[in-house]
């Protein structure tokens, strides 16, 4: 290995493991069904497997730019298991680090969040600018003259591009531009991002986090499923109907009811879509703040304004959730470890009532204390015990399939009680983890 | 009345340690209708993240309604997160009167660690694992006759940044 290959780079892919994969037989898909092996939540190697082609080839969400407003501003987080610095150097210019010094590979950041201009390692000295660069190493002389030619430096993640304040890095240095990856679910990105009347959202620095003993993918099934809430969320229906906002049968059957504005979405690269008019729980009533909606009839036209008003929960694969009221963010840990960032937004241009009215009905639903998302969160922790039983060890996705259809947009549409979003979101899985990321499979 | 001439700030503090010693006990012994009684009419529980009001959030910010609604949720609905229950056991230390805000309203700081465990097979995922959470907590007590209401009750959670996995039981 040369000194100046990139520190970011995954071991080569070996071609027998990308054969074997198919031989692992986890998806069924066809005739009417789609079926999934539990052994995806439960299995090491699978995981393993995860993290190089699926962690290793995507997009994966790792900051907002609101969270590094300023020059200096950082914060670390993960792609996968590999930790990472986000940061905004002094030419206001973000970065994407790997947290792992040149020399022998300590972390050289151990906060969370905060504002620095260089990042010294705690072993041996070294010091580097918060672009990367290499800019102090202790008793240098220890070193030859061409030391500097060694080109050592915080590496940078291969790629890194934002879009609307989302910050996205990728593994792959041969992967597509973001905007062509996200040329499908972009629109959605838009449409949540204009529930602000000046297009922008903003965020506290307070997180609700989560840790399950459980499989990531449960957590990214879950957000876009539109069939578990009647059940799941029976005590928050109940105390919908208690505080007089919602009586219980209402809100059961408009979720339930066809024909309605009720959809569960496709869409290319594994993203999912669920939509309502009305009836999503946990989700404060902009409808009828009159005040928004003028702000957002102003800003966007009606037309434009009634659609941004529509009730989403958005998934871009592999890890990242837009929510009416958040941005959610998964870890994947070990296979039956995860975490979950919650980061509450507030909606730029509208008023700090509206906001604070927002984030207590946000509170009131999710959270560890939470009266909704703990209880999905004990589902998860249910579906991981009973993925180990093996009588049948299929999971079935096959809900709806015999009444989707797709739309002019290319997008796959059915019910919202439908698992539609949750087979796209498999298909893709598939096809990174049978090694069709976009690099050459071929070790480089 | 005080024929061991006593202190007054140590009959104070007596008085004030008995009253959590209660208060523990009752969300020990899953009586939470009582617990919600120990409330004042403009109670607040607060399991703060950060300092700062909205739009800082908190892990729990609730109004009074909104501990009845918890409260509710708890001995009323089908709450996954709490079936089964938890069985805890909460520990009340340090325990000091910080002083009077008014006439008659306390300041108090202690900490507290709960123990809690989910009763159920050992071998699922998430059950009959005992696990310790632990807080620095401050109080407004509200003198009331002879008795103590709580008008705030706030706990610092130690890892109150930081991923925590089922939090629905009453701290
Ligand atoms: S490991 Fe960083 S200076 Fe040695
Ligand atoms: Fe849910």
């Amino acid at each position: 290995m040369s000194p100046s290959q990139v520190a970011g780079e995954h071991a080569p892919v070996n071609d027998s493991e990308i054969n074997d994969f198919h031989k692992f037989d986890l998806v069924r898909d066809g005739a009417g069904r789609f079926r999934l092996h539990s052994s995806v939540y439960t299995d090491q190697h699978i995981f393993d497997l995860e993290l190089k082609h699926v962690f290793g080839h995507s997009w994966v969400f790792v900051s907002h730019e609101d969270m590094i407003p300023l020059p200096g501003d950082y914060v670390t987080t993960n792609i996968g298991t590999q930790p990472l610095i986000v940061c905004r150097d002094a030419d206001n210019r973000v970065h994407v680090l790997f947290n792992r010094c040149a020399h022998r590979g300590s972390a050289v950041c151990r906060e969370e969040r905060g504002h620095a201009d260089k990042f010294r390692c705690p072993y041996h000295g070294w010091v580097f600018g918060n672009d990367g660069r290499l800019i102090g190493v202790a008793q240098r002389s220890g070193y030859p003259d061409d030391f500097l030619e060694w080109d050592l430096k915080l590496e940078e993640v291969p790629r890194a591009e934002t879009y609307r304040g989302l910050i996205f890095a990728n593994l792959d240095p041969n992967a597509p531009p973001l905007l062509e990856r996200i040329s499908s679910v972009r629109r959605y990105i838009d449409l949540w991002c204009d529930r602000s009347p000046t297009g922008r959202v903003a965020l506290p620095e307070g997180v609700h986090r989560y840790e399950f003993p459980g499989n990531w993918k449960l957590q990214a099934e879950n957000g876009v499923d539109g069939y578990h809430g009647n059940y799941v969320h029976e005590s928050f229906v109940d105390l919908l109907e208690r505080s007089g906002e919602r009586e219980a049968d209402d809100t059961r059957n408009t979720r339930n009811t066809l024909g309605l504005h009720n959809f569960a979405k496709g869409l290319p690269y594994g993203d999912g879509v669920l939509e309502r008019k009305d009836g999503m729980i946990g989700t404060f009533p902009y409808r009828s703040n009159s005040s928004y909606c003028l702000q957002l009839e102003t800003s966007y036209g009606s037309e434009r304004a009634n659609d941004i008003l529509m009730q989403r929960n958005i998934f871009i694969f592999p890890n990242l959730f837009l929510f009416e009221s958040h941005i959610r963010v998964i870890h994947p840990v070990r296979p039956d470890k995860s975490y979950i960032d919650v980061h509450p937004t507030y909606l730029v241009g509208t008023s700090d009532q509206l906001n604070a009215e927002r984030l207590s009905e946000h509170e009131r639903f999710f959270g560890p204390s939470g009266f909704g998302a703990p209880d999905d969160i004990e589902v998860f922790v249910c579906a991981q015990t009973g993925a180990l039983a093996t009588g049948n060890p299929w999971l079935e996705f096959s809900r709806g399939m015999h009444r989707e259809s797709m739309n002019e947009l290319g997008e796959t549409v059915g019910h919202s009680t439908d698992e539609t979003p949750q087979r796209s979101l498999y298909r893709e899985w598939l096809r990174l983890m049978e090694g069709n990321g976009v690099s050459p499979k071929v070790a480089r | 009345m005080n024929p061991l001439e006593i202190p007054a700030e140590i009959l104070t503090l007596m008085s004030v340690k008995s009253f959590l010693y209660k208060e523990a006990r009752l969300l020990d012994e899953h009586l939470l209708d009582a617990w919600l009684a120990l409330f004042t009419d403009d109670g607040e529980y607060i399991l703060p993240i950060k300092d700062g009001p909205p739009p800082e959030p908190a892990i729990i910010r609730d109004s009074r309604a909104r501990i009845e609604e918890r409260v509710y949720r708890l001995t009323h609905t089908l709450a996954y997160a709490q079936l089964p229950k938890s069985r805890t056991q909460h520990e009340v230390t340090n325990v000091e009167v910080l002083g009077w805000s008014s006439p008659n309203e306390l300041s108090v700081a202690c900490n507290q660690t709960v123990h809690e465990l989910r009763p159920g097979n050992p071998f699922q995922v998430g059950l009959a694992n005992p696990r310790s959470l632990h807080a620095r907590c401050r109080y407004q007590l509200l003198l009331n006759g002879t008795d103590w209401r709580i008008r705030s009750k706030r706990c610092d959670l130690l890892n109150r940044e930081y991923p925590i996995y089922n939090l629905t039981f009453i701290f």
